[in-house]
């Protein structure tokens, strides 16, 4: 197969000699790719709808003082996680990123 | 130079939007480009402790990244930052997980985890951006 693609450099670099992390864009690598971006105000479980892997995901939580934190159990005294079929949440006022890209090892 | 560039909206949404959100790709701005995701082990042997995993990589500087563990089986956890999950093996104990990296290697640590009674292999998926953090 040939070696074809896109570059885009930022403004002022030449796209043919700039490095890969200075681009704006390149086909060379994939970004993460969002599946679905949602919230959920009580903890438990959403249906990820990603079938036949385990998805990546982010998670924040709303503090109840106009501030959104990184997820973190020791924080909030547990984390989040992905299942085949679902993401389990056990905190309140999840603002949560799921992902297509893989998040498993399989 | 002049001043030109490429938008790409999502669709429903129009490129002269002046929200960068209704575009999927726009060259104002950098996006993430991720090396394709990598999957590795850690032996967390029986009697609790401390473990790190080391991934070497060959950016030369410090990289984004994300990481994904299998801290407990089925379960994955978004172990990018430090987290601290409950254990299925020894309920009523905490694993203590995050994930750092330098300009040579990216580090999965285990800073804590307790007595599983057996040897537990951690299962984990990670994404190293060829967009630096430095």
């Amino acid at each position: 197969m040939a070696h074809w693609g896109m570059k885009i450099s930022q403004p002022g670099q030449d796209v043919l000699t700039a490095a890969d992390k200075d681009l704006v864009y390149t086909t060379k690598y994939s970004g993460m790719k969002i599946k679905t971006h949602n919230t959920k105000a009580t903890s438990g479980t959403v249906a990820h709808d990603v079938s036949g892997y385990i998805p990546m995901f982010m998670n924040f939580i709303y503090d109840g003082a106009s501030k959104y934190r990184y997820e973190n159990g020791s924080y909030y005294g547990d984390s989040s996680y992905a299942g085949t079929t679902n993401i389990t949440f056990p905190n309140a006022d999840n603002f949560y990123f799921i992902f297509i890209d893989r998040g498993d090892d399989s | 130079m002049a001043d030109w560039g490429l938008k790409v909206s999502r669709e429903g949404a129009e490129t002269s939007s002046t929200d960068p959100r209704d575009h999927v790709l726009n060259s104002s701005y950098k996006t993430f480009k991720v090396q394709e995701r990598q999957t590795t082990t850690l032996l967390l042997p029986n009697g609790g402790g401390m473990k790190i995993k080391t991934i070497p990589h060959s950016l030369g500087y410090a990289p984004f990244f994300f990481v994904m563990a299998e801290v407990n089986t089925g379960k994955w956890y978004n172990v990018t930052t430090l987290q601290s999950v409950q254990s299925d093996l020894a309920p009523g104990n905490a694993i203590y997980i995050g994930a750092n990296a330098d300009a040579t290697n990216l580090y999965v640590d285990v800073v804590s985890y307790p007595n599983f009674g057996a040897d537990f292999t951690l299962n984990i998926s990670y994404y190293l951006a060829v967009d630096g953090l430095s």
